[in-house]
């Protein structure tokens, strides 16, 4: 367990340095050797060790000194001080200051020999303990992410197969049969959108807000309105964005923004009729940064209207039988205030919807704004900026 | 069309891989699959292909960026274009923040997500095969 264990053993005295190299002779480990403070310093990067063992008492760079220059670069490393006689009280100041054992001058080499074992085994179980914590960490950060993959997996093979088979099957079905795959098909496809729709809203946004930055408007809109141009095509919508010139600037998260405008503009394409027309706009008004969608659709019946951002609430299902999760407006809506701002829709059935995000606008001294007010070029740039 | 297309499949799901497979041999494509980036990986190097259609989520990870990373550094490979067939279009975009919908962390000429409708499937793999035939990339 403690093969290759390495270890950097710091002291002034050269017989120390010669005869702990004698002891741990023919042990498993690596052993590399400082004759002062700084110098043992140096090897902290290049040699990386497992184990400090280093002498309290030295010229120059004091060990307490070497202990708190070793914490700060890695405070995994375990740290062994040697005293000498006079310095318990100081044996007992360095445990205080996270030193993980002490070794009193003379030791004998079994002694040496059982400190350095220990020190290695604790060594190992930090490391473990890291490497588990690690591991949690990123199974919580990504377990909305790990679910939806596994369960949209079978549900994709499952859509392919069906596509596949309602290809080979159509000379030979009957309308009734292909009537009902059709709507087997739809059916697996809302699953697999609702699966969409609760990973977005199982986001942690505590985690999110942590990584809010400067976002040009100009990003997440670009990317949703290119994310759903198939989606648009496919109804002859003409989708269209229009973002001022220079780009109003947001503190917030762009990834989670872009799903909020991938969610309204997608509600838009989809209760827009064949051949409708789906507007983007962005622009400053003031302190707010306003995000307007406006579709010229079926429209929201005003029953509905006070309760579609409630959680679970379906409307009357648009005019080919569309109808939601009653998910996503809620976790849009939830999304939108983490970042500070508000969405408004305003509707006339028969005649269209229009949505608005308001965010507030990153003023000119904000939190990281400086240097960010470049848009990226209109032209069809496919990076985004950061 | 004077010859059939080869088309190579990497995909860890046979149920899946059979959904486009039939789709694709419908068309008059000839297809070979593989179910692991390893075999995948030999099939390309044996025998020539046109086009590779790629899964990213395989094995312990996205075990299919690493492969087209590996394709796209192999001197006889580097050309074949790639189609990028995931679930996971999202995830990306969160593995790889602040990049466009079309991910540059690595030169692929097409990201699709799964389950792909059969016309736009086909679309898109005649769009690929013509573009390396005229010898440039398309503009997606």
């Amino acid at each position: 367990m403690a093969i290759g264990t390495r270890i950097l053993l710091i002291d002034d005295e050269e017989i120390v340095l010669d005869s702990c190299t004698e002891i741990l002779r023919g042990e498993p480990y690596d052993l590399a050797t400082a004759a002062d403070g700084t110098r043992g310093l140096a090897l902290l990067k290049e040699f990386r060790p497992d184990l400090v063992v280093v002498d309290l008492k030295m010229p120059g760079l004091s060990g307490f000194e070497v202990l708190e220059r070793i914490h700060e670069a890695d405070p995994t490393i375990v740290p062994i001080v040697i005293t000498g006689y006079a310095t318990v009280s100081s044996a007992v100041e360095a445990m205080k200051r996270g030193a993980y054992d002490f070794l009193p001058k003379p030791f004998t080499p079994e002694e040496f020999r059982l400190i350095v074992r220990r020190g290695a085994e604790k060594r190992s179980l930090v490391l473990e303990t890291l490497a588990l914590r690690r591991e949690r960490e990123l199974l919580r950060e990504h377990f909305a992410a790990i679910v939806a993959h596994e369960l949209k997996a079978p549900l994709a093979a499952i859509q392919q197969n069906l596509y596949a088979l309602e290809r080979e099957l159509a000379p030979l079905a009957t309308e009734d049969q292909r009537t009902r795959l059709g709507r087997v098909k739809v059916r697996v496809g809302d699953l697999l959108q609702l699966i969409d729709t609760w990973r977005r809203g199982a986001v942690d946004l505590e985690a999110v807000k942590a990584r809010f930055a400067a976002v040009s408007v100009r990003v997440p809109v670009e990317k949703a309105v290119e994310s759903l141009a198939v989606q648009a095509m496919r109804k002859a919508v003409e989708l269209t964005a229009t973002v001022p010139e220079p780009a109003p600037v947001v503190w917030g998260d762009q990834g989670t923004l872009t799903q909020v405008l991938v969610n309204i503009i997608g509600n838009a394409i989809k209760y827009s009729r064949e051949g409708g027309r789906v507007a983007v706009t962005a622009e400053a008004d003031g302190d707010a940064v306003r995000l307007a969608v406006a579709d010229g659709g079926i429209g929201i019946a005003p029953d509905d209207l006070p309760h579609i951002f409630d959680a679970f609430y379906t409307a009357q299902p648009g005019a080919a039988g569309e109808r939601g999760s009653g998910l996503g407006l809620a976790v849009t809506r939830r999304i939108v205030e983490a970042h500070g701002g508000a969405i408004a829709v305003q509707s006339t059935p028969g005649t269209g919807s229009t949505f608005v995000i308001t965010l507030p606008a990153l003023g000119e001294g904000g939190p990281g704004a400086s240097g960010r007010d470049a848009a990226p070029p209109a032209a069809p740039e496919k990076e985004g900026r950061r | 069309m004077s010859e059939r297309k080869k088309l190579m499949i990497i995909d860890d799901d046979p149920d899946f891989v059979a959904g486009i497979r039939a789709i694709l041999d419908g068309a008059g494509y000839e297809t070979e699959v593989a179910h692991n980036p390893k075999d995948g990986f030999a099939a390309l190097k044996a025998r020539r292909h046109d086009l590779l259609l790629l899964d990213i989520m395989m094995g312990r990870g996205a075990e299919g960026v690493m492969m087209a990373r590996k394709i796209r550094k192999d001197p006889a490979l580097k050309d074949l274009p790639i189609l990028i067939i995931t679930g996971i279009r999202e995830q990306i975009a969160f593995m790889f923040p602040g990049q466009a919908v079309h991910p540059n962390f690595v030169a692929l000429n097409e990201l699709i997500e799964k389950p792909v409708e059969p016309d736009l499937l086909l679309e898109r793999v005649a769009a690929l095969l013509q573009a390396a035939e005229s010898g440039r990339q398309p503009v997606s």
